[in-house]
């Protein structure tokens, strides 16, 4: 009797804990409301409101997703500021895969943060639909400075016009190597200013015929990145400036180079010269990739992330600009606002919000605080100033040069994507793949995004 | 003064006993009747509507008529390489949870000490099967370089695949996992099996019926209604399937683990697309509920029910007893 009492106790917390567990698994990391900034922020809410942050006890609400270490980054620097502006923050950070889900429901309920952390794929939706400012007004008064940013770093910014947001920092594409395995295979390090697709393939192989070690297939779950060096070679933009079609969509010559660049893409994963595609997509985390653990001679990567990958490694990787397609006329190079900072149409004081993104791009001890990590900053100053600081880490620093060189060879930032650009990029993720498992090849591949492309990107 | 208000009260009392009763108990389903109103009857409104709008959650809707639907059924290759994917999945998983949960219901059915603390054993992957940790746990163990590989390799079969993304092997992967959750109807069919009366048994096994044939003859039919039970929640469970596939392999590889849940999912947050993602959950409602439609109507021929045993006896006995008189 008492033995099947307790059973049952069991039994029954067991169902909770599985209720519970069912919970957690389902529901998404909830938001996080840090603590009124620092006490002394607090004591001055008052005054903070007084001064026009009217609502929400004057605290001006800050969302962005991103790691623990952003989390406190961020969070330090902005406590900072609180403290000498008499100014209060809550701050509202999520995980990337949450954080997106987060904000549209927000948006239907018209509770947006005051200051949001937004991505160069979603800024659009946000713009278009009236749910961030145009932060022109904020530029021309002064309450964000960009005299050491200048105008055409922000060519990037504008969504029909309008400054939808402000970069919060630049990263390009880099093709990432191991130099221990170029020196084992006694290959020099190529000339990167011009080299093409079919050079970057042959390198790899006689790196893997030297050494047995293969290299990363380009890009395998961003195919996007890939294929946009590819036809930025040919002088053309991925996506057009209306953002309504691709503008190389008709011209055969395009499509046929990126064609043939996953054909060899291909004919290097049959030959054991790329890791094979179930390998990589086997993959999470850093420390699962072969390039973070000397198991590959060379990967396309992001990068800001070049410094991660390096930190597991235990050695700097070098960096080299991305090969063009091989009868493409020009570098395929281009960078990219990493994230922005916007300021949603909820916002009750949008000129005490610009001065914060003012503070988060412009002020050094900020920067000091939050280093790269959103981005190469666009802020020459701060650029110089971190590539002088000590506290700055050796692949940190050659990211910055990269990006310096890269700089020196483009012009001007990607703009945002366009509207349904999402679903386009995953249908050429999917094509890209299918060439790299062998279902499909390069031509199927380009065909296939070219027609859906066409159907998915909004007509007008 | 006294006098009057305890009038009023009892009159209070005596003209609305019923009402009062009511009342408390709907003071007691409250909580759950709100969150049900705003939670489920709401949403399951709103959905409806939001299915014939284009709908991006960050400005108004707009009407937009069938064009979801029609741009389902013409134009969307993945919805229909995921509905499939969903059928697969639910055709596999459940007829193999199912039979699974019911043998590992039989084996405890015993009198054994240790059955309590087996139950709790064979209910934790259920509890834990659902989180995300174990999903990520998952990915570790059929990576190319997984614990599963390298048992294989131990016991001395060499296998270097990787099972989460190898096109012909990742959806097993999920069904794997979804099977290894056989907890809940394990739980269900260990109580019909404590319901079957022991005396059955014995009698069969007087009778000389072996193993086999009483599981057949005694066991099966009398636990049909459980099985009818588990069967629909099941199915109804396999076909919205989500954050296994989600987490393990996010629908690849070449979209050979998108499932309809994921992608509906995808569709609505991923590109914005909250009344295309509602059309296809209108959609996956009907078909559900075809399911369980021909479940429902099938099971007049596959389920028993106790009480038509006894009334089939009972008309046979007044058959003998008819005869003899």
């Amino acid at each position: 009797m008492k033995a099947q009492r307790i059973i049952a106790a069991a039994m029954a917390g067991a169902m909770a804990a599985g209720l519970t567990a069912c919970g957690s698994g389902s529901s998404t990391q909830t938001t996080t409301t840090g603590a009124a900034a620092t006490t002394k922020a607090a004591a001055n809410t008052t005054t903070a409101a007084a001064s026009g942050t009217t609502g929400d006890n004057g605290a001006i609400r800050v969302a962005w997703w991103g790691s623990q270490g952003r989390n406190n980054s961020t969070i330090e620097a902005l406590d900072a500021y609180a403290a000498k502006n008499n100014v209060t923050f809550s701050y509202e950070y999520n995980s990337w895969s949450s954080y997106f889900e987060t904000l549209a429901t927000q948006s239907v309920g018209n509770d947006l943060p005051d200051i949001l952390q937004m991505s160069t794929t979603d800024i659009i939706n946000y713009s278009k639909n009236g749910q961030v400012i145009d932060l022109q007004k904020y530029v021309d008064d002064g309450a964000i400075d960009i005299s050491k940013i200048g105008k055409d770093a922000l060519s990037g910014d504008y969504v029909n016009g309008a400054l939808a947001g402000i970069t919060t920092g630049v990263n390009t594409v880099t093709v990432a190597y191991n130099p221990d395995i170029f020196e084992q295979a006694g290959v020099a390090v190529p000339d990167d200013t011009n080299w093409t697709f079919s050079e970057f393939c042959s390198l790899a192989e006689e790196i893997y015929n030297k050494t047995g070690i293969p290299t990363e297939i380009p890009f395998i779950t961003e195919a996007r990145w890939f294929v946009e060096s590819l036809v930025r070679s040919y002088g053309v933009d991925l996506f057009s400036s209306d953002g309504n079609s691709l503008p190389w969509a008709d011209d055969s010559k395009v499509s046929a180079g990126v064609a043939k660049a996953m054909d060899q893409v291909y004919k290097e994963i049959q030959a054991g010269v790329f890791v094979d595609p179930e390998v990589m997509l086997g993959w999470s985390a850093t420390e699962d990739s072969y390039i973070a653990t000397g198991k590959s001679a060379m990967s396309y990567m992001l990068s800001n992330y070049v410094g991660q990958y390096s930190k597991v490694l235990g050695k700097d990787l070098g960096m080299l600009m991305l090969p063009k397609a091989d009868d493409g006329t020009t570098s395929g190079m281009y960078t990219n606002s990493n994230m922005y900072w916007c300021i949603s149409s909820n916002c009750k004081d949008p000129e005490a919000a610009a001065k914060v993104i003012n503070y988060l791009i412009n002020d050094e001890d900020a920067a000091k605080l939050i280093l790269t990590d959103r981005g190469i900053s666009l802020n020459s100053d701060i650029r110089d100033m971190l590539a002088k600081d000590d506290s700055v880490s050796s692949s940190d620093k050659a990211t910055l040069e990269y990006v310096n060189k890269v700089n020196s060879v483009v012009k001007g930032v990607n703009p945002p994507d366009p509207a349904n650009s999402a679903e386009a990029i995953k249908v050429l993720k999917d094509d890209y793949q299918a060439v790299c498992y062998g279902e499909a090849n390069g031509t199927d591949c380009m065909d296939d995004f070219i027609s859906q492309a066409a159907s998915i990107l909004p007509q007008k | 003064m006294g006098n009057r208000s305890s009038n009023t009260a009892g009159n209070g009392r005596g003209l609305s006993k019923n009402a009062r009763n009511n009342l408390l108990g709907y003071f007691f389903i409250g909580p759950w009747l709100i969150m049900f109103l705003a939670f489920t009857v709401v949403p399951f409104f709103a959905s409806l509507v939001l299915s014939f709008c284009d709908y991006n959650m960050l400005s108004a809707p707009t009407f937009v008529g069938w064009d979801n639907y029609v741009k389902l059924f013409t134009e969307d290759r993945l919805f229909t390489k995921s509905l499939l994917i969903t059928l697969k999945f639910v055709f596999i998983s459940i007829p193999l949870r199912l039979i699974f949960a019911l043998i590992v219901a039989m084996i405890l059915n015993r009198d054994s000490k240790m059955v309590p603390i087996y139950r709790v054993v064979y209910y934790l992957p259920s509890i834990l099967g659902g989180s995300v940790a174990v999903s990520v746990l998952w990915r570790y163990v059929f990576a190319k370089e997984g614990v599963f590989n390298q048992f294989l390799n131990l016991i001395g079969i060499p296998c270097n695949i990787s099972w989460i993304s190898n096109k012909d092997t990742a959806l097993w992967c999920i069904i794997l996992l979804f099977i290894w959750q056989f907890g809940s109807p394990m739980l269900i069919f260990l109580a019909g099996l404590k319901q079957i009366p022991k005396t059955y048994y014995e009698a069969a096994s007087i009778d000389g019926a072996g193993k086999v044939v009483t599981f057949f003859r005694i066991t099966l039919p009398l636990l049909s209604p459980i099985f009818f039970f588990n069967l629909v929640m099941q199915m109804i469970g396999g076909f919205m399937v989500f954050s296994q596939a989600m987490i393990i392999t996010d629908g690849g590889p070449l979209n050979n683990t998108m499932v309809y849940a994921l992608y509906l999912y995808k569709q609505a947050f991923g590109y914005y697309k909250m009344g295309y993602g509602c059309a296809m959950a209108w959609i996956l409602m009907i078909i559900i509920g075809f399911f369980t439609l021909l479940v429902f109507k099938s099971s007049s021929a596959w389920v028993f029910y106790e009480n038509q045993i006894s009334e089939g006896n009972g008309k046979k006995k007044r058959k003998r007893g008819g005869k003899k008189a």
